[in-house]
Order: structure tokens, then sequence, then C-alpha cells
């Protein structure tokens, strides 16, 4: 598998499952524990016989001590479609959001179909919309890292649309400053209508804490907001965005996605080992470098 | 090249300091940063304040400094400075009547002179003497002997006796202090030279403040010979009386001031005394006797007609006697009047005839009492007996030229330039300068905020 410069990330990813949050649909065999029952050799349970079950799944011991028909039942592991919608809008080339954003995916992608995963990917940038969709054959990791490296952070475009079109288990990568609130609206139907959702908000560092040297900033995507960030202004600016990152959490938490917010100069090795925790570890896990305390 | 408006400069220079203090400390846009978060940055004015220990854009700080300095020169009045001597020199000849060597005065004066000086020749008429002039007198000075010629305020070698003209030193101050000025440009100092024998004629009532319109001291120079026009033959008295009054006081005029060539008529005047006065440099007094013998003109005046009254005669020194006096009738009222009574009236008057003049003195003296030998009346005989046209030639004192020169110090230039013309083609180009500096300026204040 040709993965260029993930290579050492790959390995050092290799072994993490990345178990679904809840039972997903049923569906070829795989790693995930599904809503249907089977007939592996672990019990589950008994149902009575019905008209068209197969015979060969009645208990005859038990029909033999209850002179009644009950059928077998074991539970079901199913696999897990992913689809990851990356935001290639200009912001994100800021600092090592990309980059970052890059490592993120192609390390998830791995552990995703280390697990039999169909993976897939949707890259969202201005000039177009590449896709691929989930695919669990070999190679699809290579295509994937390939295509993002191929992709330029350019414009501005909405990451909502793209939701509809995605796997069960639906990954956003973005830095949730284009059209944050209709994303959180398209991922909670997603999230309601059975799928996953997870959203990887993607900061960079001297977005936390900018440079002390007095600058006019100007917005990659927006031309006219260009504001003076100086002394003065400077602390309120972080009591801004932290306060606007806090809501943001409450809000997507509060419509069940999982959020994460991943810092650039982070290893992405670390951050994928804390995505995939279950949700019930993952709240207790210690906050990435740099994050703003949740409230 | 100098400022004759030096404070004009110093703002422009303390301008240039406050473009740099402006220029470390300034309100000014920020430069331009990409931050995708930026619209969590409040809202405010796009210009901030912005210090910083080293100074960038250097090349729009010096095009800033350069015109905040360009301005200042351009105000400051400039001028460009010739090169030249450090030391000029003005040099006022006397060329009145009072020089008796004017080889010596022209010696003095060329000597002096220096290059970049100039020489303002004076006696009636003041001028600055031109190159051709100049020249005229350094040829005077390199004669032998004395020369008779005259280097007048025209400038002009002329043969012939001097003129009895007086000199003004008032007005050659006044000349002297113009042309120091004009010569200050390109020089450190300026010092002013006074050739004369600093005769008293030469000092009238605007001397004093002429002599303060010049801030420097003045170095005298007087030229040996003065020609003093006192200095004659012994004088004659036609009608030497034993008993006449006015005797004893001759006696001590001769004593005091040498003698003249004066001749003293107590009696009418007859046709040999006016052949007499006709000469050069004789002056025939007619002074009537009161009371007169039988021949004299005033036969028939009373003694007993004196009475309290006062006169007042315009000498050298203004010389006023009051006493008993007879108030004798004057022949010729249309005379020049020499001494006036206290309510106007003439007293006596001066009348030329050839060369010489007749005085008339209408101030009768009487005969008895102490009045001749008091000194108001040695003063008023002096007055009297002057040569024609009023005494001349009598130096000041030592003491008192000392005082007139004060020192020999100069001038600074700085101190005289004040009132020399600006160059405006200088300023002008200057305030090109300036313009050119703005303009650049504002291209690299553009270039910059892109």
């Amino acid at each position: 598998m040709a993965v260029g410069p993930y290579g050492a990330l790959l390995d050092a990813v290799r072994g993490v499952r990345w178990l679904a949050r809840g039972p997903v649909p049923g569906g070829a065999p795989g790693a995930h524990q599904a809503r249907t029952r089977g007939i592996a050799p672990e019990f589950a349970e008994y149902r009575p016989y019905r008209q068209g079950d197969d015979p060969r799944r009645i208990d005859w011991k038990l029909l033999a001590r209850s002179d009644r028909a009950f059928i077998r039942l074991a539970p079901d592991h199913a696999t897990l479609g992913t689809t990851f919608i990356v935001d290639a809008s200009a912001s994100m080339g800021f600092a090592a959001k990309w980059t970052l954003a890059k490592r993120l995916v192609v390390a998830l992608a791995a552990v995703a179909h280390a697990s039999a995963d169909p993976v897939g990917l949707v890259v969202a940038s201005s000039s177009r919309a590449r896709r691929l969709p989930p695919r669990a054959r070999g190679g699809v990791i290579a295509e994937l890292a390939r295509t993002l490296d191929e992709t330029t952070c350019d414009g501005a475009i909405d990451l909502a649309p793209l939701v509809a079109a995605s796997a069960s288990r639906c990954v956003v990568v973005t830095d949730l400053l284009g059209d944050a609130d209709a994303l959180r609206m398209a991922l909670a139907r997603h999230r309601a209508q059975g799928g996953e959702a997870h959203l990887l908000h993607v900061v960079a560092r001297r977005e936390l804490e900018p440079d002390d040297e007095a600058v006019l900033a100007t917005d990659p995507e927006d031309e006219r907001i260009a504001r003076p960030l100086v002394a003065d202004t400077r602390e309120a600016y972080r009591a801004r965005f932290a306060a606007w990152r806090n809501e943001v959490a409450s809000r997507l938490r509060a419509d069940g996605i999982a959020y994460h917010e991943v810092v650039d100069d982070a290893p992405a090795e670390q951050l994928v080992r804390r995505i995939v925790m279950p949700a019930g570890v993952a709240r207790g896990a210690a906050e990435p470098a740099g994050a703003e305390p949740r409230r | 090249m100098s400022f004759l408006a030096p404070w004009a400069f110093a703002v422009g220079v303390f301008a240039a300091l406050g473009v740099v203090v402006l220029h470390l400390l300034s309100t000014r846009r920020p430069p331009r940063a990409v931050l995708p978060t930026a619209r969590f940055v409040p809202e405010s004015e796009a210009r901030a304040v912005s210090r910083s220990s080293r100074p960038t854009d250097l090349l729009l700080l010096a095009a800033r400094m350069l015109a905040a300095l360009l301005i200042g020169a351009a105000f400051a009045r400039p001028v460009l400075d010739a090169p030249g001597p450090s030391v000029r020199t003005v040099v006022l000849l006397d060329a009145s009547s009072s020089v008796q060597d004017r080889t010596a005065a022209a010696r003095e004066a060329t000597e002096r002179l220096g290059e970049g000086g100039a020489i303002v020749a004076f006696d009636t008429v003041v001028r600055a003497l031109g190159t051709t002039e100049v020249a005229s007198l350094r040829e005077l000075a390199g004669a032998r002997e004395a020369a008779t010629g005259v280097v007048d305020a025209s400038g002009a070698y002329r043969a012939g006796p001097p003129r009895a003209a007086d000199g003004i030193l008032s007005a050659a101050l006044v000349a002297g202090v113009r042309e120091a000025r004009a010569i200050a440009r390109g020089a450190d100092s300026v010092r002013m030279v006074l050739v004369s024998p600093l005769a008293e004629e030469l000092f009238d009532a605007a001397t004093a403040g002429a002599r303060a319109e010049w801030p420097g001291g003045i170095t005298l120079v007087r030229p040996t010979g003065v020609a003093d026009t006192l200095r004659g033959p012994t004088p004659r008295f036609d009608t030497p009386l034993a008993d006449d009054p006015i005797a004893p006081a001759l006696a001590g005029l001769r004593a005091a001031r040498g003698a003249h060539d004066v001749r003293l008529v107590r009696r009418a005047l007859v046709a040999a005394d006016s052949a007499w006065v006709r000469e050069p440099g004789r002056v025939l007094v007619h002074w009537p006797l009161v009371g007169g013998d039988a021949s004299g003109s005033n036969a028939g005046v009373n003694t007993t007609t004196a009475r309290a009254d006062g006169v007042t005669a315009f000498g050298l020194r203004p010389a006023t006697l009051v006493a008993p006096l007879v108030r004798l009738p004057l022949a010729d009222s249309a005379a020049r009047i020499i001494a006036r009574w206290r309510d106007g009236a003439a007293a006596a008057t001066e009348r030329r005839i050839g060369a010489g003049c007749v005085r008339e003195v209408g101030v009768g003296i009487p005969l008895a009492g102490d009045l001749t030998l008091r000194p108001a009346f040695a003063a008023f005989l002096q007055a009297m007996v002057e040569p024609c046209g009023g005494a001349r030639g009598i130096a000041v004192s030592d003491s008192a030229a000392r005082a007139f020169a004060r020192d020999e110090s100069a001038v600074p230039a700085r101190l005289l330039t004040a009132a020399v013309a600006a160059d405006a083609t200088l300023a002008a180009w200057l305030l090109g300068g300036a313009l050119l500096a703005l303009a650049a300026e504002w291209m690299l204040r553009r270039r910059r905020d892109g």
C-alpha cells in the first residue's frame, strides 16, 4: 500500500479498533454489533419457531425436553460504512490545519478499514467536490491519501448538503468557520436516521494564541473582514473565540454528535486514539493540549 | 550655505525628529495577516498604535525627514556663502577739509581695506567707492609727496586745494553699516575702520544714534597733520586801545588758542578794511565801542542804555552771554547771522567779502564792569573771532575718541546678515526638493499599503 508520508502514522495506529457507538444495521459480517441476530455459535436467546424459519436452527434438545420448537439465536456483527467529509476551504489552509486534517482522515480510515469497514471520502473545495464512495477493497487508503494530497485549500463551500449522501458513519473534518449551524442540523438529522456522526473541529494553535505583533487580521474567505488584532483587542478575541467554541461543542453534543476539538500541533496518533474511544471513556479522557475547558 | 532665520531651520530639525518619533510610535494601519478566525476580533478602528524599537520603512522615514528639513531650510531664508576671508573691513574715509594730509589718509585706508572690504568716503556727501575709485585711491596713496588732490565723496581724484567741506560722520556711519551688511555674506565677521583726524565738526546730534547702529568697535586711525583753520598769523587789532575792555579777553584768547588772522575794528570801517579782508583766511570783526569816539559809527549811543540782556553766539561751541548789554544797530541784516539776542533778533552777522569775511557785532559792551573778564565772555569772543564759516579742524580729545571707538572688536556676520535679502532662488529649489521628497513619500506609502 503506497501511503507515502503516512507510513509512520499508520504504523502507530495499527491495532486500534474503532467500534461503533451503538448497534449498526445489519449487513456484511463485520466487527460491529448489529441490530439483527444471527446464527453465530455463541448463544444469545431463544425465540419460538415461526413458519419460514430455517429448521436447521431449531434447538432439538430443547424440543425433546419441552416438546416445543425454539429457535436458537446468536448476536450478529456487521460492517459500518464510513464517509469522511473534509473541509478544504481557504481557512483550512491556515497554519497546519490541513496537514492535521489529512493525517487524521488517513489514520481513521485505516483504523476503520482494518475492521473491514468500507471507507469513502468527500473533499469539499471551491473548485469541485471530489468523492470516493465507501469501499472496503485493498488500496482504498492509498487512493484516499492521494486524493487528499492533490487537494488545495481554496474558497468557501457549504458542507451541510454533503452529509445526506454519507454512509452510516459520517465523519466531518472542518474548522466550522463556514456553515456551522446548517452542518450541525444536517448531522443531527443523520444521527436521527440511525447514523453515527463525528465532527472533528480543527483549530490552529495560532488561532488560539495569536502572536503579540499587531496585525490587521484578515479572513481568507471574506476580504471584507479585516480587523486590527492588537494588544487592546487580543484578550477580547480570545474570550470571544473560546466562548464560540464552547457554544458549538455544547450544541453538537446535545444533538448526539461526537465532537472532538483537535489542535494542529497535537500528534495525530494520539488524537486518533482519543477519537476512537467509546463514548463513555471518551468523556472522561483528558482534553487535548491548548483546548478550552468545557462548560 | 547659512540661514538668516535659523530658528525656522531649527523648527524643521525638530519636525524631522518628531517624524522619527512618530515613525517609531505611530497610529497606522498594521500589516495585513491572514487569520481565519478574524471574525472574532472586536471591530475597531483599522488604524492602531504601533510601537517599534527598530524602525522599519527606512526609505519612507528618510523621505519624510528630508521633506521636513528642506521645508525648514527653505523658510530659514537661506543664503549661499561666497568663499572669501573670514574677516572683512569697512573703511570710513574722512574726505572733509579737516584732513590735511590726504595721501596719508588714503594710504591708511587702502592698507586696512583688505580683500572683500569696502571704502566709504564722506564729507558732506557719503558714497561707497567702487573699484575704479578705489584704484584711484591707491594711486593717491602711492604718491611720495603729500598730495593736494581730493578723494571726495564722488570718489574722483581731482587736483586743487581741499575744499572747505564739513564731514558728516553720522551719515558715514549709516552708510558704513549698510556696506558692512552687504559684505558680511560669506564672512565670519566684519570690522570697521575710521580714517579721520576726528575733528569736532564731524559730530552732530545724530552721531550718537548712528554710532549705536554699529554693535562692534571702531578702529580709529588718525592721520597726522590736521588742517587747523585756527592756525594763522598773529591777529592785529586796528584800534588797540589801552582802556578797551575787550583787550584783556583778547590776550587770554591768544594764550589759549594760538593766533588767527583777525582784524578787530572798533571804529567805523574804511575802504582799506575792505581791501584787507579780501585776502584768503582773513576775518574783519567790526565791533563798535559803546559810546564810541567822534569818528565811530555808534557815536551818540549812551552807555546808560545798557540793560540786562542775553545773547548767544553759534560758533564751534555755542556761547551764551547774560549781562547788562547794549543793542547796537546792525548795518546788513541780510548777512549770515552768527549770534542772536534772547528774543531772536540778530546780534552779530557775517558777510563774505572776497576770500575773507566781515563780521558785524551789535553787542555793546559797557565800559564799566568786569564783564569781559568772565569765562562766558571769553567763549563769546572766541565765537566772534572764528574763521570764516566757523572753526574747523579742532580734533576731539583722545579720551573722547576712545569713547567713540570703544574698542576694535569686529561684529559677527550673523548679526549683520539679518538685513540681507535671502536667496529666493535657493529657497525655491529647496521647496522643490521638499515637494519631490513628499511625492516620493506618497509613492512609498502607497506601495507599502498595497
